[in-house]
């Protein structure tokens, strides 16, 4: 009770409100009243007081005229002396029609008339008609009121009449206080008191006082109630549907924990928000250290090509659709771990005028096996069985990437056509073991010879081998450093299995792009063309083409 | 015959005085004033002495409603007020209308009233109350 009333403040509750109003209007009422009744009753006092002096003068109208018609100031004196004994009466006066005095009271001071007030108020004026004949006047008869006592007596009658006034109104407005505190405030302070105590969701109901039932109160009470039932059902159906839901998101978490995809979510700054287990696995990161990504670049600490994550993302925000790819996460030791990733970029409305959120989800699978088998098919695919070298077709594919980029960056190539000479002789003299272990030998020699990996090494087939030297021109002496190297190494005696040795030589034709050529079979053919010259004409020693415009 | 009926239709009051009185003729208003106290004397100023008949005498309340306009009664109710003072006392009253007649012949400065005019000269009527 106390502390819902606190929770008023002093001038704030309907009760006090309503005494303050009533007070007020009492006392404006009560003030204003009282001003009209004072004025009223000061009114009506002096009319009284006139009246009675009105009534005095016609009481003793007929016997003045008499004493006045016969002169008689004995029988005069009497009646004023009895007029005199009025309390309100100051002074009575029998004037003769020649203006002499004939009786006066009190007697002393004739002259003091001056000091007399002859408004209508205070002043009687009586004319005297004689008894026989009403035309003839006989006299006048004066009567002066005591001023200050009239006002006296009015003021007391105003008085009387205001104060009850105000005290009526007093009397009322604490009828109507008493009336409404009983009647509304208090049954409205405590049906607040109850509903404040019901917990949430009760089935208690509020019950109305006999004495409200029907009126404004009872309606109150009966439409809390309606709320009460409502607010049950609607707090019901709510912890149904939150047990519906929590349900649900178990079966969510159940879903995402144990899916064998790795799901995560990051938010703008590329920082982990969510992940599941997989996740984890997948990377092979244990989940305190991904925990430390979510203040970390998942995007930079996970995967191998951070830029292609970024592209994908990128991607992703432009066309609004899920991007996918095969990326390699971060080398740990030699392993190559692949996963296949779908990345969605989600844009929320704005949460402040400047930032818009953008979250980040990916879903990834493992896909290491599946990426090194494939590597290894296509290694196969790709080189010579024997010597590890590119086959003639990829050989081939190479070269034509070669002269691609040479006619974009306008640079050089170089084609090296190679023939060992006296193979075929070891390979009848020795048998098939011994020419695979001189070609394995050999082609071990060259890429040695060639030094720079992203130079092309390869096996056309046979005994026949193919060097391609990117950004090396015919006037390189790169060129002739590698030429010679080639034919050196070659040529270099090769022990076999059970200790012999034999030694092969070899012939080389060379044709560069652009001059020669800037088309892979023209310019195979032209080096081809120059190392079979070379067989021809002493063999173990390189030549150039001749270009074509000589 | 005419005479006969105005006499009973009209009681006329004769306001009688001496012979000799210098007075020709008063008003109605001169008489009042005599009859009811106001003056003690005629017009010109003479001493008047007024007589008057006894107020059980049939005529008195006849001629006072003739003069005054007032009942007995009334008439009464004025002097005992004005009696009451002491200062003014009315009109002696004489026993019958043959006592005042004898007592106006010998009072020339007397007045009073008859119900009938009279009938020598010694007496002179000074006003004719008609009714």
């Amino acid at each position: 009770m106390n502390e819902s009333k606190r929770r008023f403040g002093l001038f704030a509750g309907l009760q006090t409100r309503l005494q303050l109003i009533i007070i007020l209007g009492a006392v404006i009422f009560s003030v204003t009243a009282g001003l009209f009744a004072y004025h009223l009753g000061e009114l009506r006092g002096i009319s009284t007081s006139q009246a009675t002096l009105t009534d005095l003068a016609q009481a003793v109208e007929k016997t003045v005229a008499i004493g006045a018609f016969a002169s008689d100031s004995v029988l005069l004196a009497e009646v004023v002396d009895g007029l005199a004994r009025n309390s309100l009466v100051a002074m009575v006066q029998v004037e003769a029609v020649n203006g002499d005095i004939l009786a006066q009271n009190p007697r002393a001071e004739s002259s003091s008339l001056e000091n007399l007030d002859v408004n209508p108020n205070t002043y009687v004026k009586q004319v005297l008609y004689s008894p026989f004949d009403e035309t003839e006047t006989v006299g006048v008869l004066h009567i002066y009121a005591h001023q200050d006592l009239i006002a006296k007596s009015a003021k007391q009658e105003a008085l009387t009449m205001a104060w009850m006034m105000v005290g009526q109104t007093v009397l009322v407005a604490i009828l109507i206080y008493a009336v409404v505190a009983s009647l509304v405030s208090r049954p409205i302070t405590r049906l607040a008191e109850q509903l404040r105590l019901m917990p949430a969701g009760s089935h208690e109901r509020l019950d109305t006082p006999s004495l409200h039932r029907g009126d404004e109160i009872g309606i109150l009470i009966n439409s809390a109630n309606e709320l009460l039932d409502a607010n049950a059902i609607a707090l019901n159906r709510e912890r149904e549907l939150r047990h519906e839901i929590e349900l649900m998101e178990a079966q969510y978490r159940q879903i995402f924990d144990s899916s064998s995809a790795g799901i995560f979510v990051l938010d703008q700054n590329g920082c982990l928000i969510n992940s599941n287990p997989t996740v984890s696995k997948v990377v092979g990161m244990p989940l305190s250290m991904m925990q430390k990504l979510k203040h970390d670049n998942f995007i930079e600490r996970v995967f191998g090509q951070p830029d292609k994550v970024r592209a994908m993302v990128q991607k992703s925000i432009q066309t609004g659709e899920t991007v996918s790819g095969d990326l390699e996460l971060v080398q740990e030791g030699d392993e190559h771990r692949w996963v296949h990733c779908l990345i969605s970029v989600h844009t929320s409305p704005p949460e402040t005028d400047s930032v818009i959120p953008i979250t980040t989800e990916g879903v990834m699978y493992d896909i290491t096996e599946r990426k090194s088998l494939e590597t290894a098919v296509r290694y196969e695919a790709d080189h010579d069985a024997l010597t590890g070298l590119n086959n003639r077709a990829s050989s081939h594919t190479i070269i034509e990437r070669f002269l691609d980029e040479c006619r974009i960056n306008t640079t050089e190539v170089s084609v090296l056509c190679i023939d060992l000479d006296g193979f075929k002789q070891i390979n009848d003299q020795y048998g098939h073991e011994a020419g695979d272990k001189v070609l394995i030998e050999c082609a071990l020699r060259m890429k040695k010879a060639v030094r720079r990996s992203t130079d092309l090494v390869g096996r056309l087939g046979g005994d026949e081998f193919v060097v391609a030297l990117r950004d090396i021109g015919p006037s390189d002496e790169a060129l002739t450093v590698v030429a010679d190297a080639i034919m050196a190494s070659v040529c270099a005696p090769i022990v076999l299995k059970d200790g012999t040795k034999v030694q092969v030589g070899a012939s080389i034709g060379i044709a560069c792009a652009p001059i020669h050529s800037n088309d892979r079979v023209t310019i195979l053919d032209m080096a081809d063309t120059s190392m079979y010259k070379v067989k021809r004409t002493g063999k173990n020693t390189y030549a150039m083409a001749y270009p074509k415009k000589y | 015959m005419l005479i006969l009926f105005g006499r009973m239709a009209y009681a006329d009051f004769y306001i009688v005085v001496h012979g000799s009185n210098p007075q020709e003729s008063m008003t109605k208003k001169e008489v009042v004033n005599l009859f009811m106290g106001r003056s003690r004397g005629f017009p010109n100023g003479d001493f008047a002495l007024v007589f008057d008949l006894p107020r059980d005498d049939p005529n008195s309340a006849d001629f006072y409603k003739a003069l005054t306009g007032w009942s007995m009664s009334q008439v009464n109710s004025y002097w005992s007020r004005l009696m009451f003072s002491g200062q003014s006392m009315p009109p002696q009253p004489l026993p019958n209308e043959k006592a005042m007649i004898e007592i106006l012949k010998r009072n020339p400065s007397g007045i009073g009233w008859l119900s009938k005019a009279p009938e020598d000269n010694s007496l002179r009527t000074i006003l004719v109350l008609k009714d």
